[in-house]
């Protein structure tokens, strides 16, 4: 069996039918989707979803019961080496040596990944000076601090410049300053077009690195698209607070006379409005007539749903419907 | 220069260029880290300090045996006890620390991670040795000794090091800390008697002087057992999709070969002993390998000439393992009947020695039995491993016991034999017993066949899948297997 070589034209990631069980527990049951190359994608759900075996898979330490996992169009039981050098892993666990220093360490790995002399000595400057590690140089890794250690780990990621990035929940427990940090590596590694799949059970986090978020839950994908949609949501309406020179009153009236305006809760100076509509010129039209039935609006603005939410609100509707969201 | 720029530190290439890019990185790894930790300067120190006692004593009193038993008991506790257990969490450690994965991530596959330790220890090992020569020299002109059978000794020494090392990498695998203790204290004991046997062989204790041909011979089960235990490793380390089984059977039945060379050399009851070794643990290992049915592992076989029949005994997992069983049952027959010309040994013509002969391999077959009878939904290697040893010493206890309550009850001996045909019992029983050696071959026939069809029978989903996987016919609602 030839090693095949990665194709331009396929997804960085493509899973299909993915299934993973130990004996009678389902860890993945069936999934299936695509990561475009040079995306950032977050892959969420809570701890046992199934995000780790997933991620384990694609980093070709497990295997799947059924289905297949593509890396670059590379099949990752078939071909585990050719996709190895594709992808840089970063467990949740980052593991670190006795009497070894962060340098050595980060040489070990890179000798293990086949750099030689002076080729070696670059890529290990270039990797230490990007993720900030020359000053830690002669600091023994099992000494180092979370934070620190997280960039080593993703340091020694890096070793080989791969294609796709793994990153298995790098944020969990890094203090405020390294999670900036992180986030900034992670925003530039993005940038240079890498692809990062990235897991986190911290919503917020995700929310501003990636471009579609994965969401997993049971073993199942529920979701699946951007931020933007998930927040939308599938009620098709929107929540608007507004403020206005009058009485709460007024704004309550003007709204049971609109069949696709409902009052939701007043404020001091005005409440908060539901329009049936996640049109844009829908919305508009309603601002236009609020305004033509002599409400003095001072402020319209639009209030988006936070992402927690939305991930409840779908976790209430699966359990409602007993049907899977995959948008 | 002044003060600051002189304790300024060197650049950084300077300091990872310490080992040359040849070396391997985990040896690179290991020696970074293994001259950094206390235990082996102190028993370097500890070492230098016996020794320079001993050549005290010895030149206080010239000829004393006493300083000459310290002298090679400081030696050899060194070299064959301190310094392999230093390997004893050597894998296991990798798995403590999450950089098992890590590694398996590289380059490095699991043969050259457990080559790459061996290296360093024996590397350290070779540094314990140097620094002993000194008092080797320097004892020579004290007199009294003789040096080329001092040396000789030393290097048995030094190869008996890298056997015990290997097997403390090798047991290291196991993440339990008891069973990796338990094993690792029969194997040093079976290994410890096998080699002192061997050694008093080699040295020429029965009255015949040193035998070159024993020498040769216990080199050749040392470097056996050293390749085993790292290959053993390595295979449990390493991704199911990675074959090094094929390499294991293929090196076992080579040393197979390599020792029948010295039936001519009038050395056949040794090596009667070194095959069965050699054969023995190879089986062991291939019987309890999980079964990778992965079009990877076995389309090599497929695209070369014969290798279809090759995969049947040497492709992964424990079907092939069954028709390998079968192969060094072969060898070991091949190897009785070459020792048995012109000197006496079994006779096959005789039902006895059959029923022996067919015991014996059953001893090795007959926990599979048991493996797939009640624990054939486990597909760890690590559990299916475990769980054949402590069927084996199951089996050993439950053997004294039967043929204790033989003994004891010596009219109904044969009977109790009978009734608890198993292959050890059964051994027992054609020896001492001498009840119907017909009846005897009869239960050996049938164990042996349930041995082999049983697990088939038991697990046919999974052989119809491995035969369909072989031949690339796509089956219905196919999927990768998990290890079995």
């Amino acid at each position: 069996m030839s090693a095949p070589e990665p194709k331009a034209d396929s997804p960085a990631i493509e899973v299909t039918n993915l299934w993973r069980s130990f004996h009678n527990l389902h860890a993945v049951r069936g999934i299936s989707f695509t990561v475009s190359r040079g995306q950032v994608v977050g892959f969420v759900g809570a701890n046992g979803a199934g995000k780790t075996t997933t991620m384990r898979i694609l980093s070709t330490l497990d295997y799947p019961t059924a289905g297949t996992m593509k890396v670059c169009g590379i099949d990752v039981v078939d071909f585990p080496t050719e996709v190895r050098s594709l992808i840089g892993w970063m467990p949740d666990h980052y593991g670190t040596y006795h009497h070894m220093t962060v340098l050595e360490y980060l040489d070990f790995f890179a000798r293990a990944l086949g750099y030689k002399g002076e080729e070696r000595v670059e890529r290990i400057k270039e990797v230490m000076e990007f993720t900030d590690l020359v000053p830690l140089a002669d600091r023994l890794t099992d000494k180092l601090s979370k934070g620190m250690g997280q960039r080593l780990c993703l340091g020694r990621a890096l070793l080989h410049d791969p294609e796709v990035l793994i990153l298995d929940e790098p944020a969990a427990g890094l203090d405020p300053k390294a999670r900036v940090e992180l986030k900034h590596l992670i925003r530039i590694l993005a940038e240079e077009g890498k692809t990062v799949f990235i897991s986190s059970h911290i919503l917020s986090e995700l929310d501003e690195m990636c471009d579609t978020l994965l969401f997993i839950n049971q073993g199942q994908i529920i979701h699946h698209g951007s931020s933007e949609s998930l927040r939308r949501g599938t009620s098709g309406s929107s929540i608007f607070s507004v403020d206005l020179i009058g009485s709460t009153d007024d704004l309550r009236e003007w709204a049971d006379i609109n069949p696709e305006v409902n009052f939701l809760d007043g404020s001091k100076n005005g409440g908060r409005i539901e329009i049936e509509s996640v049109d844009p010129e829908v919305i508009g039209t309603t601002l236009r007539r609020m305004i033509e039935a002599g409400l003095t609006v001072t402020q319209f603005r639009q209030e988006e749903r936070k992402l927690e939410d939305a991930f409840i609100e779908i976790l209430g509707e699966i359990e409602a419907t007993g049907v899977p969201i995959v948008s | 220069m002044s003060s600051a720029e002189s304790a300024a530190p060197a650049p950084l290439e300077n300091r990872i260029t310490d080992f040359s890019s040849r070396f391997s990185p985990v040896l690179v790894k290991e020696l970074r880290q293994g001259m950094r930790t206390n235990l082996f300067v102190i028993a370097f120190i500890l070492l230098q300090t016996f020794m320079m006692l001993c050549l005290i004593a010895g030149i206080a009193d010239p000829g004393s045996r006493d300083a000459d038993g310290f002298f090679w008991f400081f030696i050899i506790a060194t070299l064959l006890v301190v310094q392999p257990l230093r390997g004893f969490a050597a894998l296991s450690s990798e798995y403590q620390m999450n950089t098992m994965d890590l590694i398996q991530l590289t380059r490095l596959n699991g043969w050259r991670i457990t080559l790459g330790k061996w290296t360093a220890l024996n590397a350290q090992g070779l540094l314990f040795l140097t620094g002993v020569l000194p008092y080797l020299v320097i004892r020579y002109y004290l007199g009294n000794v003789n040096f080329v059978s001092d040396l000789l000794a030393l290097g048995a020494i030094g190869l008996g090091s890298g056997l015990m090392t290997a097997i403390t990498i090798g047991s290291s695998v196991f993440k339990n800390i008891v069973l990796r203790g338990l094993l690792l204290a029969t194997l040093f004991f079976f290994a410890a008697s096998i080699s002192s046997v061997l050694t008093f062989t080699v040295f020429g204790t029965r009255g015949r002087g040193f035998q070159p041909e024993m020498a040769a011979l216990f080199a050749l089960i040392a470097t056996y057992g050293i390749i085993f235990f790292l290959s053993f490793g390595a295979s449990r380390i390493s991704p199911l999709s990675e074959n090094l089984a094929t390499r294991k059977r293929v090196i076992a039945i080579a040393f197979v070969l390599i020792a029948q060379l010295f039936h001519f050399a009038g050395a056949s009851e040794e090596v009667f002993v070194v095959t069965c070794i050699i054969l023995g643990l190879a089986l062991i290992d291939a019987l309890t390998e999980p079964l990778p049915i992965f079009s990877r592992v076995l389309a090599p076989f497929r695209e070369r000439p014969l290798g279809n029949l090759a995969a049947l005994f040497l492709s992964p997992g424990w079907i092939s393992g069954l028709a390998f069983f079968a192969i060094s049952a072969g060898l070991l027959f091949g190897s009785l009947l070459l020792g048995n010309s012109g000197v006496s040994g079994p006779d096959f013509s005789n039902t006895g020695d059959v029923v022996l002969f067919l015991s014996m391999c059953n001893v090795i077959l007959f926990p599979l039995l048991i493996i797939h009878l009640f624990f054939s939904g486990h597909g760890s290697h690590h559990f299916t491993f475990g769980v054949y040893i402590f069927i084996q010493g199951g089996l050993f206890v439950l053997t004294l016991m039967i043929v204790a309550i033989g003994n004891a009850l010596s009219e109904h001996e044969d009977l109790i034999y009978l009734c608890t045909p198993l292959p050890s019992v059964l051994i027992y029983a054609e020896n001492e017993a001498g009840a119907d050696t017909l009846l005897h071959l009869g239960i050996a026939i049938v164990t042996t066949l349930l041995c082999v069809a049983f697990p088939l029978l038991r697990q046919r989903k999974k052989v119809r899948e491995f035969y369909a996987t072989l031949k690339f016919t796509p089956l219905k609602n196919a999927s990768p297997a998990e290890g079995n």
